[in-house]
């Protein structure tokens, strides 16, 4: 693979964020100020390394669908500022706070007195939220939702001409995507609500796209941003990782591992910081960096054919080290993971937890049948031998799953009840588009007699 | 039974495309902009509603606003809603009557009983705001 190749791996839209996202964390650890200039510039230096390139939905009705929905979306997110709590109180506040003078030098940030609930939350959409701020002002930078849908929807139709799926059968899965009704609507959550799920969507999208095709610069991408966008992000950057070692995905891979360890690397002092104003930053608050590399080893060691033991051994030891000496003041990703080490978990509500988690994959009126058809979809594909080539999908799904069930074990009695009733919808929402990107793959090896052709057309 | 199921997932997602996306957008947009900022206190209490929308209009931009309590709930809101000034917690508040580097806030609700001398704190309890002055 050549330096064009990687280049051209992951789109233009991507290599932008990517490219704000590291300048502007290295900007504001240094202590600088991220200047209006980094969105232009980024916007001009991705399309040097990626030309962009119109939108092929390939029908005029998916067309129109798209141009209603981002209108709507549009249309809520420019006609008020935040109308929904979390996106209020969390994301947005952070946003018009970082928009004032493009630092974190604001008391805002750096006292402790100061009234700030959303102290150490990742920063990578109140960035992009911020710089639009800059440009277009405070209700013009919110024009950044309908943009993420639109990155979430026009994601999906390339991997799946790639994978050769009939012209029909492809509009059906982006039309899918695009009519799940959950970003569509304006209730918490939603694309126009503020919240950071929608990013979080359209990024563990192209991680599953970087997985299933095995390409590095787009797992890279999306491995380093998805610790930036949201706590959990972490965790399904660490989930990529794993299935990719697992199921020797090796360039997406190493591309993961790379970009998932600067993504931690940037993220977890920024977080420190913000989150403990004057605290000295620990050699050990830095010990999750290293996570992305056991899990590596892990994976690599657990795969079925392996004759590894060793690597098995090393990787089990350091995945169980870092989260037995990461000191849980550092991030919440660290409180969460020494609470499942040291097995502090509601076990005795994991009956409700999983009843609740189940009736989410089945509500019609935020998901529509998108769970449904991924349920009969597996059906499908193991009544016709014919599932293996998807298992990296089914494992990521399924580790998701099993990820968000643990999170709320780990969540305290007295919040269970708000986590299982508004939390655990953005959850699975944010599963979405790897949902119909496995729904259109499962498809496209449903009709195939040559199921090895996808891996490699993907 | 996979043709069904799209087919049906379509169905649905047309139909809240309409009643959801648009008629509910349009319909939360309208209610928003009747109601200003203080909408997102519509939950809480009378007296909550009329301390929030008091002070959204009252603060001038360069104070500070002393507060005390839960942070969850009518806190979490109030403190977007009144950028660019900010809450500082009460025991923060300097000799020289500054919390974070900016004067603090002094006024009274005028439905309240003055007491001037004392200083200003609105005190989150979860859903509600409680006006003192300490």
């Amino acid at each position: 693979m050549t330096i064009t190749d990687l280049r051209r791996d992951a789109p233009w839209a991507l290599w932008a964020i990517t490219l704000i996202a590291g300048t502007s964390h290295l900007l504001l650890l240094c202590g600088a100020s991220i200047g209006p200039w980094l969105l232009p510039a980024a916007l001009i230096a991705a399309a040097l390394l990626q030309r962009p390139s119109a939108p092929r939905l390939g029908h005029p009705c998916l067309t129109m669908l798209t141009v209603i929905g981002a209108c709507a979306i549009t249309y809520g997110s420019l006609a008020t500022l935040d109308r929904s709590w979390d996106g209020l109180a969390t994301w947005t506040a952070n946003a018009r706070w970082l928009a004032v003078d493009g630092s974190i030098t604001h008391p805002y940030f750096t006292d402790a007195d100061v009234f700030n609930y959303a102290r150490g939350y990742p920063m990578l959409q109140p960035i992009l939220l911020a710089l639009g701020m800059d440009w277009f002002g405070d209700h013009g930078g919110r024009a950044l939702f309908p943009l993420l849908w639109l990155m979430l929807v026009l994601a999906l139709p390339g991997p799946l001409r790639r994978a050769e799926l009939p012209e029909k059968l492809r509009h059906v899965a982006v039309a899918g995507l695009l009519l799940t009704p959950f970003f569509l609507e304006p209730s918490g959550g939603g694309a126009d609500s503020g919240f950071a799920d929608l990013l979080v969507a359209a990024l563990l999208l192209h991680a599953a796209i970087g997985l299933a095709g095995d390409r590095p610069a787009l797992m890279a991408c999306a491995c380093l941003l998805l610790p930036m966008a949201k706590i959990e992000g972490a965790v399904h950057m660490l989930n990529a990782l794993f299935v990719a070692a697992l199921t020797a995905r090796r360039r997406s891979m190493v591309g993961g591992a790379v970009g998932g360890t600067i993504g931690l690397a940037l993220t977890i002092p920024l977080q420190h910081f913000i989150r403990r104003p004057g605290a000295d930053l620990t050699a050990e608050a830095m010990l999750l960096t290293l996570a992305p590399a056991a899990l590596v080893l892990l994976g690599v060691g657990l795969r079925r054919r392996s004759k590894r033991p060793l690597v098995l051994a090393v990787g089990a030891a350091a995945v169980v080290a870092t989260a037995y000496f990461l000191p849980t003041a550092s991030n919440p990703v660290a409180q969460i993971a020494a609470r499942v080490a040291s097995m502090d978990l509601c076990l005795h509500d994991l009956p409700r937890i999983l009843g609740s988690t189940m009736l989410a994959l089945v509500q019609i009126k935020e998901f529509g049948l998108t769970f449904v058809l991924v349920i009969a979809t597996i059906f499908a594909l193991t009544r016709s031998k014919n599932a293996r080539p998807l298992l990296p999908l089914i494992a990521m799904l399924m580790i998701g799953l099993v990820a968000i069930m643990t999170y709320l074990a780990t969540r305290p009695l007295t919040t269970l009840d708000l986590f299982l009733h508004e939390g655990l919808q953005r959850y699975v929402a944010q599963w979405i588009g790897v949902a119909w990107l496995f729904i259109g793959l499962g498809w496209a090896h449903l009709r195939s007699e040559h199921p090895h052709v996808h891996r490699e057309a993907t | 039974m996979l043709a069904v199921l799209a087919g049906a997932h379509l169905a649905i997602g047309a139909l809240r495309l309409v009643r959801g996306s648009i008629l509910k957008r349009a319909r939360v947009v309208a209610e928003y902009q009747g109601a200003g900022p203080a909408w997102h206190f519509r939950m809480a209490d009378e007296e909550t509603q009329k301390i929030a929308s008091w002070l959204l209009a009252t603060v001038p931009e360069d104070r500070a606003l002393l507060f005390d309590g839960d942070g969850p709930g009518c806190l979490q809101l109030l403190a977007p809603l009144l950028f660019p000034r900010i809450l500082v917690h009460a025991s923060a508040l300097h000799p020289d009557g500054t919390a974070a580097g900016r004067p603090v806030f002094r006024g009274q609700p005028p439905w309240l009983e003055d007491a001037a001398a004392d200083v200003p704190v609105v005190v989150g309890h979860g859903a509600s705001l409680e006006w003192t002055r300490r």
